[in-house]
């Protein structure tokens, strides 16, 4: 089966100055891709590349077999969230929502129900009336999700869309746009500075660095197997035990004697965290780097102990590339 | 306290001016009690008040509808688009109310002996654009610094052409720099009178050119009623404007 999405070594440029450069991935339909990298990365243009805002500077980009690279942007089946809200000041939020429905051979009567049936999915029925300025962060941000969502595009994106809601809100966000995307069936690129966020949202996760992507995977993939230091850094989940090899975290343990036959590294107890009510214990290694490991024993701080873990489980980096 | 200080200027420079001019224009000449409409009446007599009033009108209609189209297209430009010599151009468009506009008319009206736009109204409307452009364009690129680029995006996002854009977001979200500019330059171009006098030739006569040789009248009453059908011009034009204002889309809506 040829896949919904096929990004072909995309790049781009301004002047000399590159963007990003051999981009390519593919999403099955109804899949959401994060796109986790660093901010000021490039990823926020690749996304107004996507959307036809920006031309590629090379490469290709197919939705369905139909090549939408030099596709206008208001044909484009393409929809763009972006980082704040933007919705129409002037115009009341049931008019938000069905702005794009007006370029649509819709008839009114079918335009009003689908306005309403998506101020309802957005849980937003009462509001359809107000102005955007009588509406809160979340409610503002729900409503350019409904008008994105309302033409149901062959292809959403979002950048970081969340990024302007407080902590609480956006964990919660997070969970309902998920559900959401997943009802519709839409097909996702969500762009984040945020671990958590690409792991919560993404059926696929790409590790976005200096312009291009280093790894694709599912998040357990990245998690477990970060092909290079930097994203073993940079997800700080895996323990890298030198520039070619790290192992994940959780085959990690304290002892109190040195064991040979193990790798082992030597420090000193911090302190005790509690994360999530459990307790894990910090270690000060003599490197001077700090590690959190959860252990059941209990430990003084102060005590010297041995970071141990069985030889057995040290992985090497591999650059997997790209993917398909 | 401020409000007070408000009212008492108002009262003082713009409100008691006002009521003199409507008392004298209703009263005989040097006399501010013996009712008389002989002012009013002596003005709609003249034969070409009327005339001049709608040519005034028709000239200031044109000068506005080119301040518009060029103002709105340059400001954008100036405003969200990077351009090779943008800074050049930029002080390029300011140059009109640097230098003194009378040099700028005769060397104008050189050329438009030549293209043969001098003497016609066409030619004067030309003119007005001189004083007026700079403005507008300096308006509206601050009404489309503030507007931005994004939300025309997210237009075209959703689906709007460049057209649509224009109509369904930045004409109501730029609606006060339009007001701004309606109303300024037809008051400029209802006000000029030397360049007209030049260009026009003595064939094209707009209110002004009727209106300055009264200055001196010893009918004040007379003087009085012509002021203020010259000040209520661009109020009724103003008005005209808006309600042609209000039938694009989203403008009725537009609270501030």
């Amino acid at each position: 089966m040829t896949p919904f999405v096929r990004v072909d070594k995309a790049s781009k440029r301004f002047g000399a100055n590159e963007i990003f450069r051999n981009v390519s991935f593919r999403l099955e339909e109804g899949q959401i891709f994060s796109v986790l990298g660093p901010s000021g990365g490039g990823k926020t243009t690749l996304l107004r590349c996507l959307a036809g805002l920006e031309t590629l500077s090379s490469g290709e980009l197919f939705i369905n077999d139909e090549n939408l690279t030099r596709v206008k942007a208001n044909v484009r089946q393409v929809s763009l969230v972006f980082q704040e809200p933007l919705l129409f000041p002037h115009m009341t939020i049931r008019e938000n929502v069905g702005y794009g429905l007006k370029f649509l051979k819709l008839n009114k009567k079918e335009k009003n129900r689908r306005v309403s049936e998506f101020l309802q999915t957005v849980g937003l029925s009462d509001f359809g009336d107000r102005y955007p300025r009588e509406l809160s962060g979340g409610q503002k941000q729900r409503v350019a999700l409904a008008r994105s969502l309302i033409l149901t595009p062959k292809l959403l994106l979002l950048d970081e869309p969340f990024s302007s809601l407080d902590r609480e809100l956006r964990v919660e966000m997070r969970r309902w746009v998920r559900l959401l995307l997943k009802e519709q069936n839409i097909t996702a690129v969500f762009v984040t500075h945020d671990q958590d966020e690409a792991i919560q949202m993404g059926d696929v996760i790409g590790v976005f660095r200096e312009g291009t992507f280093e790894q694709i995977g599912s998040p357990e993939e990245v998690y477990e197997n970060p092909s290079t230091l930097a994203i073993a850094r940079f997800f700080g989940d895996a323990w890298v035990v030198d520039e070619n090899s790290y192992i994940p975290r959780r085959h990690l343990y304290l002892k109190r004697n040195e064991d040979h036959a193990k790798v082992q590294w030597k420090g000193d107890i911090a302190g005790i965290r509690f994360i999530q009510g459990l307790a894990f214990t910090e270690v000060l290694l003599t490197t001077s780097e700090r590690i959190v490991i959860y252990t059941p024993e209990d430990y003084q701080e102060g005590e010297k102990v041995f970071v141990t873990a069985d030889p057995s489980y040290i992985r090497d980096f591999h650059r997997t590339g790209e993917r398909g | 306290m401020k409000i007070y200080v408000f009212w008492t200027i108002f009262a003082l420079f713009v409100f008691f001016p006002i009521s003199l001019l409507v008392l004298q224009s209703f009263t005989s000449p040097g006399s501010l009690t013996d009712v008389s409409a002989l002012g009013w009446e002596e003005l709609f007599g003249r034969r070409r008040l009327l005339e001049a009033t709608g040519v005034s009108i028709v000239i200031g209609f044109f000068v506005v509808v080119c301040n518009l189209a060029i103002g709105l297209s340059a400001g954008k430009a100036l405003a969200l688009y990077d351009f090779f010599g943008k800074t050049v151009v930029d002080t390029l468009f300011v140059m009109p109310l640097l230098l003194p506009l009378l040099a700028i008319t005769f060397g104008l009206h050189i050329a438009m002996i030549r293209i043969g736009l001098a003497d016609t109204a066409a030619g004067v409307v030309f003119i007005h654009l001189v004083p007026t452009i700079p403005y507008s364009i300096r308006i509206f690129r601050n009404g489309y610094v503030s507007l931005g680029k994004r939300m025309q995006e997210q237009g075209e996002v959703l689906g709007a052409s460049v057209w649509r854009t224009f109509l369904d977001i930045e004409l109501p979200l730029l609606r006060s720099s339009i007001q701004s500019v309606i109303f300024l330059t037809f008051v400029i171009s209802l006000s000029q009178y030397v360049i007209t006098a030049i260009i026009g030739g003595g064939s094209v006569v707009t209110l002004a050119m009727v209106y300055f040789p009264f200055l001196s009248s010893a009918n004040t009453s007379l003087v009085a009623a012509f002021s203020l059908w010259f000040a209520l011009l661009p109020l009724l034009f103003y008005i005209g404007a808006e309600g042609l204002l209000r039938l694009f889309p989203y403008q009725r809506k537009v609270r501030r």
